[in-house]
């Protein structure tokens, strides 16, 4: 009988705690979402083409990459003792600071007008075959970038090919 | 034969079990009295609204809602086309540095008044199983914010990765809430990150710049939450877990 009695007050202190409790409360809620995204081309390749005739290259730069336009941009370096002449016979390219750039962005698959590199030599000086000369031509692209209106521009600390040529 | 006496309960312990029964039973009339009001017919037609809905809305286009029913069974309409599905013209590449309109927000499309929030995820990912890139910024896609006096931001769930805003105003069945976003920008700070190599190919010496992260793709990510207005601080702590002041007559709701 102890233990019925124990049981019977545990039972009431059960109950008792059990009628205090406040009613559970459920409330209206929803919710939705969405996502998306797009991947980033930011590969890029380009190709140079040099023909060399009457002490002048004559340059063009393809771009052959497939997605990524780009800005490109070349000069050329000597010795002391010459001198290097640019110039464009069909346009297309402005010099700026040494450099000389194509005037517009290089679209996926588009070549370059042809910009014409000429060694001059000093008066008196008249050049045979076999002489050497050291010339090093430097060609650069780099992507194109845009502001928050859309223009676009170049970052030219960010170059992505950079083409080193002697002769 | 012994005649057995059966033993009387003790008095306490007889007292306590017609105490606790007679507690019982009044908070068992309690409920039924609240029972015969809620099921008067004024009340009823008050209870019976369970239509809450949301829907996000991109640049005036609803992307994703999700709508309770006439009745309370628990069901509802759902549907979502995804984000930035108009974002770039067919065949047009993402343009970096370049700020694309991205106005977000957020319509009461059920029939009760609530409040709104909502949860913003910025990330990038690789590969063809979408690995998180955890080395690239979140902060490069830059969403520009919009209403700010209106969509406030939780400073206290706000991470790299996530931002989270919650509408200061009820909203009432149909309404629209004012935009929490204007533009999208991927930055152009994403294309510094590259490796250098220096070749020598037919002659010409060639340094080659390959971009670290050609390929990744970002993600913006939106959930929107909506809860009843009615004992809208109870309802928001139990539903979102947070704490927030909503004072009665229109006045804005605040984050505690």
């Amino acid at each position: 009988m102890k233990k019925a009695s124990i049981c019977a007050a545990l039972l009431a202190a059960v109950l008792t705690v059990c009628a205090s409790l406040p009613a559970a409360w459920g409330y209206f809620t929803t919710y939705t979402q969405a996502k998306g995204g797009y991947p980033l081309y930011l590969g890029q390749e380009t190709e140079i083409h040099e023909d060399f005739s009457d002490w002048t290259k004559h340059v063009t730069i393809e771009n052959t990459s497939e997605l990524s336009p780009v800005f490109v941009r070349a000069r050329g370096f000597t010795d002391s003792s010459h001198s290097l002449t640019y110039s464009a016979p069909e346009g297309g390219w402005h010099e700026e600071e040494g450099w000389w750039y194509y005037d517009t962005i290089l679209q996926p698959g588009e070549t370059t007008k042809t910009l014409d590199v000429k060694i001059s030599f000093p008066a008196g000086e008249e050049p045979e075959e076999g002489d050497e000369f050291n010339v090093v031509v430097v060609y650069e692209s780099t992507l194109v970038l845009y502001d928050e209106d859309g223009n676009p521009y170049a970052d030219w600390s960010n170059v992505l090919t950079s083409y080193e040529e002697g002769a | 034969m012994k005649n057995r006496r059966r033993k009387a309960l003790p008095i306490g312990t007889l007292l306590m079990f017609i105490a606790s029964a007679a507690l019982l039973l009044t908070s068992s009339i309690g409920s039924a009295q609240a029972a015969l009001t809620y099921f008067s017919e004024t009340y009823k037609s008050q209870v019976e609204l369970y239509n809450i809905g949301v829907t996000l809305v991109e640049n005036g286009q609803d992307v994703a809602y999700r709508n309770y029913g006439n009745e309370a069974d628990g069901n509802w309409e759902e549907s979502g086309s995804g984000l930035l599905g108009n974002m770039l013209a067919e065949g047009e590449t993402l343009k970096l540095g370049k700020a694309y309109p991205e106005e977000l927000t957020v319509r009461n499309s059920g029939k009760i008044d609530e409040f709104v929030r909502v949860n913003i995820y910025r990330y990038w990912v690789k590969g063809e199983k979408e690995e998180k890139c955890q080395e690239l910024s979140p902060e490069l896609i830059k969403l520009e914010r919009a209403n700010e006096d209106l969509w406030i931001e939780d400073e206290t769930a706000t991470t790299a990765e996530r931002l989270v805003l919650y509408y200061t105003e009820p909203l009432a069945a149909g309404e629209v809430a004012l935009p929490f976003s204007k533009t999208l920008t991927i930055d152009g700070g994403v294309a510094k990150f590259v490796t250098k190599e220096t070749l020598q190919v037919d002659g010409k010496t060639v340094t080659r710049t390959t971009y670290d992260y050609n390929g990744v793709e970002f993600r913006l990510e939106v959930e929107a939450n909506a809860v009843q207005t009615h004992n809208a601080e109870d309802a928001i702590i139990s539903a979102w877990g947070r704490d927030v002041d909503v004072h009665p007559n229109g006045k804005p709701l605040r984050l505690g």
